[in-house]
C-alpha cells in the first residue's frame, strides 16, 4: 500500500514538473519539438504560452508571406553575422527562455524599429531598436541602451590604468575581455538578437554596432530566422499596446 | 627624402581627407534612406496575423534585473535620489551630471511622479537632447 502510494506521488510530481514545460503533450498534435509541447514565458507581468498553431491547414496570409523584397536593402543575410557570434534556431530560443531568461541572466532583443515591433513580436522579448546601439560611447541613446543590457559605464579610465589592466591581463591576473576603456560588461546579459528574418539587416546592424563598443561576441546569439521563421512555424506572437506612464509612490 | 615623394604623399593625404569629408554626408544620407525604406515597408505590412494582443508594451521581461519595470525607491530626497543614480545606474548618472542644475531638478520632479528607471532615463535623454 505504502509502495503504491509512493509510486503515485512520484508519478504526480513528475507529471507536474513535465507539465510546466509541456513535456507531456496530452492535447497538442503540433508540438514545438519531439519532447516539448509548449513553453511559458513571463511577458509584462503575465504568463504567455508559446506554442504552435494547431490548425494544420493554416497558411500565412500577411506581409510575412511575401517571398521577395528589393535588395538592397532587404538582402539575404549570411549565417555567420560576425566572428564569435552564435547563430541559433527556434529550439535554442526555447532553451534560452528556459535557462537564461528564467534566471534573469539573458535578454531576447527585438532589434527592429518600433513600427515593426508594434505589429507583433516574440513573447519575452525586449524592443531595443538597432539604431540605439549605433551612436558613439557618449551618445545618450546608446548609453541608455547599453545600460538596459547590463553594461556599466566606467568612469574616466586613463591610459596608465588601461595599460596596467592590459599588463595584468597578459599575466592572467585580470580579465580584460569584459572591459573596455568606457564599458564594463562583466555583469552584462547574454543577448539573443532577432529582427524580421533572413532578409532583414536590423539585428545584424545592432550586433555589429554592439561589437564595435567592445561587447564580447561570445555573449551574443543571432536568431537569423527572425519573425519570418517564427511565423512560418506558427509560433505565438504578441502585439504590444501603448504603455502608459505609472506613478508608483 | 625625395621631394616628389613628399609632394605625392601630401597630395594623397589631401585627397583621402577630401574623400572622407565628401563621404560623411553621403553616409548619413544612406542611413536615413535605409530607415525611411524600413518604415515604408513596415507601413505596407499589416499587423501579424494570429497575434495575441497584450495590455501594454513591455520593455523588458519581469524576470530580468536591468528591466524597464525596475523602480527607484519612492520618496527619496533630492540628494538621496542623486546618490542612487550614481551607485546603481552609472550610465544614466553619466548623462545626468551633464545636465544643468535646473534640468536636474526637472528630472527629480519627474521621478516623484513616476519612479520607474525607464521613465527617469527617458527624461534625462530628452533634456540632454534639447540642451
Amino acid at each position: 500500500m505504502k509502495t503504491v502510494f509512493l509510486k503515485a506521488m512520484t508519478l504526480g510530481v513528475l507529471v507536474a514538473a513535465a507539465g510546466m514545460h509541456g513535456s507531456i503533450a496530452l492535447a497538442l498534435d503540433v508540438k514545438l519539438t519531439d519532447y516539448l509541447a509548449y513553453i511559458d514565458v513571463k511577458y509584462n507581468g503575465e504568463t504567455v504560452r508559446i506554442q504552435r498553431i494547431q490548425d494544420q491547414e493554416n497558411i500565412l496570409d500577411d506581409g510575412f508571406a511575401k517571398t521577395s523584397r528589393k535588395c538592397p536593402p532587404f538582402c539575404i543575410q549570411p549565417m555567420q553575422v560576425a566572428p564569435g557570434v552564435t547563430t541559433v534556431g527556434e529550439a535554442e530560443i526555447f532553451r534560452f527562455i528556459d535557462r537564461q531568461l528564467a534566471a534573469g541572466t539573458g535578454m531576447i532583443i527585438d532589434a527592429r524599429t518600433p513600427s515593426w515591433h508594434e505589429k507583433g513580436t516574440i513573447p519575452g522579448s525586449v524592443n531595443i531598436p538597432f539604431t540605439q546601439f549605433s551612436g558613439d560611447d557618449d551618445d545618450p541613446e546608446t548609453i541608455s541602451a547599453m545600460e538596459k543590457i547590463g553594461a556599466v559605464r566606467r568612469g574616466e579610465v586613463g591610459w596608465i590604468q588601461r595599460s596596467f589592466e592590459k599588463l595584468l591581463a597578459t599575466l592572467g591576473l585580470f580579465d580584460a575581455s569584459m572591459k573596455t576603456d568606457k564599458w564594463d560588461f562583466t555583469n552584462a546579459k547574454d543577448l539573443l538578437f532577432y529582427c524580421n528574418g533572413p532578409w532583414c539587416g536590423q539585428s545584424p546592424h545592432a550586433i555589429k554596432a554592439l561589437l564595435g563598443h567592445g561587447f564580447p561576441a561570445e555573449k551574443i546569439c543571432y536568431y537569423r530566422g527572425g519573425m519570418q521563421m517564427w511565423k512560418i512555424l506558427g509560433l505565438t506572437v504578441v502585439v504590444p499596446k501603448e504603455e502608459k506612464s505609472v506613478a508608483m509612490k | 627624402m625625395n621631394f616628389k615623394f613628399v609632394v605625392h604623399r601630401h597630395i594623397r593625404i589631401l585627397l583621402a581627407g577630401m574623400m572622407l569629408w565628401g563621404a560623411t554626408p553621403h553616409a548619413v544620407s544612406a542611413a536615413d534612406d535605409y530607415l525611411s525604406i524600413l518604415e515604408e515597408e513596415a507601413n505596407s505590412t499589416g499587423n501579424v496575423a494570429n497575434a495575441t494582443v497584450t495590455e501594454s508594451s513591455p520593455k523588458a521581461p519581469v524576470n530580468t534585473n536591468v528591466g524597464e519595470n525596475e523602480v527607484i525607491a519612492p520618496g527619496l530626497s533630492f540628494e538621496e535620489f542623486e546618490a542612487v543614480l550614481e551607485s546603481q545606474y552609472s550610465g544614466s548618472h553619466y548623462l545626468y551630471i551633464r545636465l544643468s542644475g535646473r534640468d536636474r531638478q526637472k528630472v527629480y520632479r519627474s521621478y516623484q511622479d513616476d519612479n520607474r528607471i525607464s521613465s527617469v532615463r527617458e527624461v534625462i535623454v530628452r533634456l540632454l537632447s534639447a540642451g
